[in-house]
């Protein structure tokens, strides 16, 4: 379970402070992947990075009693001159996992060819999310969380990541951010909607989907 | 499932980055680890050059290059900690991204990669000039481990106060560096503060740097007693730098740790 408690969260801008938390409250259960949705610059990204502990909230407080990824997306996490077999290693340590283990499923699901020993700068976006991708599934999480990487890759890579959060679906749920509302739907039962500052918790994606969509006319 | 204990948590990610960082450090250079050898030799063999130009011998002892060792070793402790543990956060942003990975745990690998390479570095220089110089025996090792300590501490806490400040004011780091170089001529890596005139001793009594290096030389050398050194100021500078670089890391923590 994850629980966000009167969470405040805010950037200091040119403009004044941009509040993306105000006094929030949110219980994900276990056992539901959710969607988060907002519009553009609603802070949906930061609140991804604030359940994960990638960040820190300004007040309030963060609970979580599952082992959760980090914030699985194509921009952060590896570094640049290191090769991606070398950036896999140093992430199975960090989890405790077994680092040869981790290297040879990583190997065989990113498809990186002889890319997996060149340096991740060499690498285009997609390979990068690959490479993430890859990792995460190699450590056992029972959260992931998913910021827009999963419309990466062709067509066989993503109904490679479907098959196997498909096939992890019964111990690991998903908390996913991304454009496209039809990746979203495929993925999650629930939705969280961030609006000004506040979450609202949506029990079926559906009702989310038309709630944002009477908001947004 | 539970999650792992902090300390158990923190000690992976530590090493994790220390098996990263000696690759990063040492793997991108031609000569690799000999590098961390060869600066040190370069610094020892212009002031060789530079006394026996001048018709000079050691001060302390028969081995100029054992004297020059133990000036030359220390300052590069130093301000190769102070530059490293500086930069720790700025050379790994990109791991932050992952929730147990903290500030603090790029500085510690650093660190101990620092204290461990400069270990080496003075063990084995040491052990060339027995081979190919003199033998000598070292008067007092345990404080010789004392001095490496405090130079290992001092230059921490600096890299650490250094790191934090100038991730609020960027241009500190450089002015920083400026101040630091004209140090090197005044910390005795190639004199010892019974040999400079008072009004200049008077100035140099202020730098803990110069004390360490007295105070490692008095400890190394049998027969060298200096009558400059203050123990008591150069442990006392080396905590407070930690305690106010640790200390300055804690006010500015509670900003976004990923930005």
């Amino acid at each position: 379970m994850i629980a966000l408690a009167a969470v405040s969260k805010g950037y200091r801008t040119r403009n004044g402070v941009k509040v993306i938390l105000r006094d929030a409250d949110l219980v994900l259960p276990r056992g539901r992947s959710v969607a988060l949705m907002g519009i553009n610059g609603a802070g949906k990204s930061t609140l991804l990075r604030i359940i994960a502990g990638t960040e820190r909230p300004d007040r309030g407080r963060v609970s979580r009693s599952a082992r959760i990824s980090w914030p699985l997306g194509s921009a952060g996490g590896f570094h640049g001159s290191l090769s991606g077999l070398e950036n896999v290693r140093f992430i199975a340590r960090i989890y405790g996992a077994d680092v040869r283990r981790t290297i040879d499923f990583v190997a065989d699901f990113a498809e990186l060819g002889t890319y997996f020993d060149m340096p991740v700068r060499t690498y285009s976006s997609g390979m990068r999310a690959r490479l993430a991708f890859g990792v995460s599934m190699a450590i056992d999480f029972e959260c992931y969380l998913v910021d827009e990487i999963t419309g990466v890759g062709d067509a066989s890579f993503q109904s490679k990541c479907r098959a196997a959060f498909q096939e992890r679906r019964s111990r690991a749920d998903i908390i996913m951010v991304s454009h496209s509302p039809r990746t979203l739907k495929s993925y999650c039962q629930s939705a969280v909607l961030l609006q000004d500052g506040s979450l609202s918790f949506f029990d079926n994606i559906d009702d989310a989907t038309a709630f944002y969509a009477k908001g947004l006319s | 499932m539970a999650p792992p204990p902090a300390h158990v948590v923190m000690a992976r990610v530590v090493l994790a980055v220390l098996l990263r960082e000696t690759r990063t450090r040492f793997g991108r250079y031609q000569f690799g680890y000999l590098w961390a050898f060869l600066e040190p030799l370069t610094h020892v063999a212009v002031f060789i050059a530079v006394f026996t130009a001048l018709g000079r011998t050691s001060p302390i002892g028969d081995s100029l290059a054992l004297f020059l060792i133990t000036g030359v070793v220390p300052w590069l402790v130093f301000t190769h900690t102070v530059n490293r543990v500086a930069k720790a956060v700025d050379g790994n942003r990109a791991l932050l991204m992952f929730p147990q990975v903290t500030r603090i745990d790029l500085m510690l690998a650093r660190i101990i990669l620092e204290a461990a390479t400069a270990s080496v570095v003075f063990v084995v220089l040491c052990l060339l000039v027995r081979l190919f110089e003199t033998r000598f025996t070292i008067e007092r090792p345990l404080d010789v481990i004392a001095v490496f300590a405090c130079l290992i501490v001092l230059g921490a806490g600096t890299g650490i106060a250094t790191g934090v400040i100038s991730s609020v004011f960027p241009t500190f780091e450089r002015l920083f560096a400026a101040i630091r170089r004209p140090l090197y001529f005044a910390s005795g890596v190639f004199f010892i503060a019974d040999n400079v005139p008072p009004e200049a001793r008077a100035w140099i009594s202020y730098n803990p740097l110069a004390h360490l290096i007295e105070w490692l030389r008095s400890a190394f050398f049998v027969g060298f007693e200096s009558s400059f050194v203050d123990h008591r100021y150069a442990v006392a500078c080396s905590l407070v730098a930690v305690v106010f670089g640790l200390a300055a890391e804690r006010a500015i923590r509670p900003a976004e740790k990923f930005a």
